[in-house]
């Protein structure tokens, strides 16, 4: 993994600028995906992590969102610069990405078929007939039965799962190079979650696509990823390689979110909610965002914001007291 | 679908009977029915013929029955001022507010989808703002007014356009342009309204994240949802155009519908009253199933109910 | 709206309703001209009723923009050289009083009858229905025209006949919040506490339909502003010596090749009525939507 990284996320903040708030749904985020890894954001709710999906496909609805600094580079190419015209001509084709909720994500008043052959029509690669047979050789990869006279269906006639199948499909259609799967299984039973997954890893095996995996699932990061970001308050707080990271937390709040789910760190540790809620965005606490929740918190942490810290090579932790949590949690 | 065309079918022909029931009592309430039907100054005679032909002497239940008899063989009376069957007159009539009536819906959606598809791509742009008070402008108009007022510039002043009668597309001018406003208004705001929704909605966020190109996503993925509250509306602004054509056929000096229930009106004809009304009630009862089939071939969810 | 950006809007303060009307110019010229009608409707008759009826000769279709007979006579002088002015104003009373009072028993007739509907059972509701369908399906014009016809045009039956060609939208916003407001908890708290039918309508259900029906009530407004204007108009609404808007405009026609004012005026009149209620309505919508008042709150510096 020499290569030039896929995807470089630098300093990116983005805004909601809504009356006379301003919210700040990411603060400085910093990333990168190597080809062929799957990298994981990891985060509760409101933490930015799908806004950062959205702005890397440019989908933000602006007003009222900004991307008011940083950059994000694909292939080396600084794609908020690119005319939107431009940057969709690479969407479908080299970058895809899985949404949440497939029910409303896929078009209600089209048939599935048409919905993938769309993507071969849109990128001038096939079409009529020779579209159409494409898309249900999708449908058949990603093991919908019957593809033929499934493709002529519409959304509402297939279960969440299958629903997801043909999400996939879609992002999958034309080989892209990055997959961003933005809460792939969240909308789905716990059941189906895991064959889902299994079917996204299988396909990014397949063809060597690198995947941003979003979730707040701690289980899902630890089974598939290589790297995991975890992000809280719009910015990134932790990042490094999956086990390092989930087996010795150097943030107080990656070391919270393990104590608060059952069976995800060793035996004997106590099931620890993580008291209060996260910040509102538009009055950011003081110093570190985290401090108000944070076990940890002492004068510092209210007052100053805290510096990107080492913990080991290829590991960092944006906590005053890294060293602490690395060492004692 | 067949249970949701069933059910709307009944609906609609409730409303039909409703009306005709209400029709019904409507010429009771009056005291003697035969004063409505009959000229001010009929003879005893004929007063009493007519009342035993129709069965104004009989119970009402049996009136009932003979009314519904004479409303299905299309019996509605002579009209008092033109001594002919007063349906007659009504069917003469309405291919002039039909024509009317189709092309200034037809223009008004037209306009009204590109108006407010292009308003609600950019919300609160000058487009959009722009668009927005002329919708409500046109929604609020009095129709009247505005008619006289275009007759007074276009056809007074200006000689550009005849002031009212049949003919050449001049004539055809200032009442679609009328007649349009209202529906033309409304729509604007519908369609703008949906596509808000359309736009904002997440397969429009997966169409892009396609690839596809903005002008199949506004007019193939958001144009194709918003289709649906469209023809919702389209039912209820085609009712509200008759509204519209009893004017600009008045203003206009139209040969139509509208024009022969005022003057009927005004010359207290009432069986040729009656008779417009129920043909309207006809043709709005087989307008709404029109609809309803529309609405199933565009919604593959009601289709697979 | 996407998840993503429910994410970011997590906490938004209100900004009071006041202030929120002073920064549309719109709405605030729109509720400005509705208050300066409303006054017009209190005080018109009183202040210039002699001037509406006092004949001038020498003002007879006197062109508007001169104030040589004194500034009654700006918008000009009627065929009897009646002031323009003064008969708008007074006309103003029957014109809001018709409107006024529809717009009323629309609203407490078919408020009332969704509740019912919404509430009481499916049977009466069914009935209800069907009878709203039959209203909504036929052209409100014409059956206003009909029930004019049979039971002769006056002011209490123009107002009866504009209410019942309203109130199926009353009716239908009424049930169908009523029945979502029904499945909600804190009904069947008071249901299971014991509460009266009555009680749970009043209390419970009425303050939260309230707010929709004000909306509809200010568009109704307008629509019924136009229909009776469209009745007098063609002469089957109020008759003369009694006068509205759309009356004058029904009389100013006579004049139009020679007094244009006469019919121009009282239309612009209701025109802008109708626009202001529009107007208002929108933004009323737009204040009480959660997902759209932050258009509003934005600064008007705001970076576009």
């Amino acid at each position: 993994m020499s290569s030039a990284p896929i995807l470089e996320v630098e300093n990116l903040q983005i805004e909601f600028r809504t009356g006379r708030d301003t919210v700040h749904a990411v603060n400085g985020v910093s990333f990168q995906v190597e080809s062929g890894e799957t990298a994981a954001i990891l985060g509760e709710s409101g933490s930015g992590k799908s806004v950062t999906a959205s702005a890397i496909m440019r989908l933000l609805q602006s007003p009222p969102a900004f991307v008011a600094g940083g950059s994000i580079r694909f292939k080396g190419q600084d794609i908020l610069s690119l005319p939107i015209s431009q940057w969709r001509d690479y969407c479908g084709r080299e970058i895809a990405m899985v949404f949440q909720d497939a029910l409303t994500s896929l078009n209600p008043v089209f048939s599935v078929g048409w919905q993938i052959a769309e993507l071969f029509k849109a990128h001038g690669i096939a079409k009529g007939r020779d579209a159409d047979n494409r898309a249900i050789e999708l449908l058949e990869r990603v093991g919908i039965p019957d593809p033929a006279s499934r493709a002529k269906d519409y959304t509402h006639q297939f279960s969440g799962g299958m629903r997801q199948r043909v999400m996939i499909a879609m992002a999958i259609a034309l080989g892209p190079d990055l997959l961003i799967a933005d809460e792939p299984t969240t909308a789905l039973d716990v059941t189906v979650q895991a064959q889902i997954m299994e079917l996204l890893e299988s396909l990014r095996q397949d063809s060597n696509m690198a995947m941003i995996l979003i979730t707040h699932d701690l289980s899902v990061v630890a089974d598939v990823a290589d790297n995991v970001a975890v992000m809280y308050a719009g910015r990134v707080v932790e990042r490094g390689p999956v086990a390092d990271v989930l087996g010795r937390p150097a943030h107080a709040y990656t070391l919270a979110l393990l104590d608060s789910v059952p069976q995800a760190r060793g035996k004997g540790s106590k099931l620890r909610p993580i008291v209060g809620s996260p910040p509102d965005l538009a009055r950011i606490p003081k110093g570190c965002a985290f401090n108000p929740r944070c076990r940890f918190a002492s004068d510092l942490c209210r007052n100053e914001t805290p510096p990107i810290v080492e913990v080991t090579p290829g590991r960092t932790a944006e906590c005053h007291h890294a060293e602490q949590v690395f060492n004692d949690g | 679908m067949g249970q949701f065309l069933g059910r709307r079918a009944l609906h609609s022909g409730i409303a039909l009977i409703g009306l005709i029931l209400a029709v019904f009592f409507l010429v009771r309430l009056t005291g003697d029915p035969t004063d409505l039907y009959l000229p001010i100054d009929a003879s005893l005679e004929t007063r009493k013929e007519f009342a035993e032909k129709h069965g104004f002497d009989r119970p009402a239940t049996e009136q009932f029955v003979v009314f519904l008899k004479d409303v299905s063989e299309g019996d509605l009376g002579y009209s008092l001022r033109k001594q002919r069957p007063a349906m007659e007159l009504v069917l003469e009539a309405y291919p002039t507010t039909l024509a009317l009536a189709g092309v200034a819906m037809s223009l008004s959606i037209i306009l009204a989808v590109l108006v407010g598809a292009i308003g609600a791509y950019r919300p609160g742009g000058v487009f959009d703002r722009i668009s927005s008070i002329a919708s409500l402008a046109g929604a609020s108009a009095p129709d009247f007014w505005v008619a006289i007022t275009g007759i007074l510039l276009f056809a007074v002043t200006f000689r550009w356009l005849p002031t009212s009668g049949t003919g050449d597309w001049p004539y055809w001018v200032l009442p679609i342009v009328v007649l349009m406003l209202r529906p033309f208004g409304l729509m604007v705001q519908v369609v703008r309204a949906s596509m808000l929704g359309a736009l904002a909605s997440a397969y429009v966020k997966t169409a892009r994240a396609k690839g596809v190109r903005e002008t199949s996503v506004i007019f193939v993925h958001a144009l194709r949802n918003a289709c649906l509250s469209i023809v919702t509306v389209a039912g209820d602004l085609a009712v509200g155009l008759i509204n519209g054509a009893v004017i600009v056929e008045t203003v206009f000096g139209w040969p139509g519908v509208g024009k022969l229930m005022i003057d009927a009106v005004i010359q207290r004809d009432f069986p040729t009253v009656q008779a417009t009304i129920m043909v309207t009630a006809t043709a709005i009862f087989l307008m709404n199933i029109v609809i309803d089939l529309l609405y199933v071939a565009l919604d593959p969810r009601i289709r697979h109910q | 709206m996407t998840t993503a950006e429910q994410e970011a809007l997590i906490i938004r303060r209100k900004t009071p309703w006041w202030s929120l009307l002073a920064r549309d110019k719109f709405a605030l010229a729109a509720a400005l001209w509705l208050t300066l009608m409303f006054a017009c409707f209190l005080l018109g008759p009183e202040l210039f009723g002699k001037a509406a009826t006092t004949l001038n000769l020498r003002a007879r279709n006197l062109p508007p923009g001169s104030t040589e007979h004194g500034w009654l006579m700006f918008l000009g002088g009627d065929a009897l050289g009646r002031s323009m002015l003064a008969r708008l104003v007074v006309a103003s009373r029957n014109t809001l009083t018709i409107a006024l009072t529809a717009v009323f028993f629309a609203m407490i007739a078919g408020g009332f009858l969704g509740m019912i509907a919404g509430y009481v059972g499916r049977g009466i509701g069914h009935v209800i229905m069907r009878f709203a369908d039959v209203l909504q399906s036929f052209p409100s014009l014409l059956l206003a025209v009909v029930v004019l016809y049979v039971l002769e045009p006056s002011v209490t039956n123009l107002i009866i006949v504009l209410a019942i060609t309203r109130l199926p939208i009353y009716l239908r916003v009424t049930r169908a919040e009523v029945l979502e407001i029904r499945e909600r908890v804190f009904v069947d708290a008071a249901n299971a506490l014991g509460g009266s039918r009555y009680h749970i309508l009043r209390r419970h259900i009425t303050p939260v339909v309230a707010p929709t029906l004000l909306t509809i009530l200010t568009v109704d407004f307008s629509i019924i502003m136009l229909a009776e204007s469209s009745l007098s108009f063609l002469g089957i609404g109020i008759q003369p010596p009694e006068i509205t808007w759309g009356l004058m405009v029904a009389q100013g026609r006579n004049y139009l090749s020679q007094a244009w004012w006469l019919a121009f005026f009282p239309g612009l009149a209701i025109m802008l009525a109708t626009l202001s209620g529009n107007i208002l309505s929108n933004w009323l919508r737009v204040v009480s939507d959660p997902e759209q008042r932050w258009r509003l709150e934005k600064p008007r510096t705001g970076d576009e």
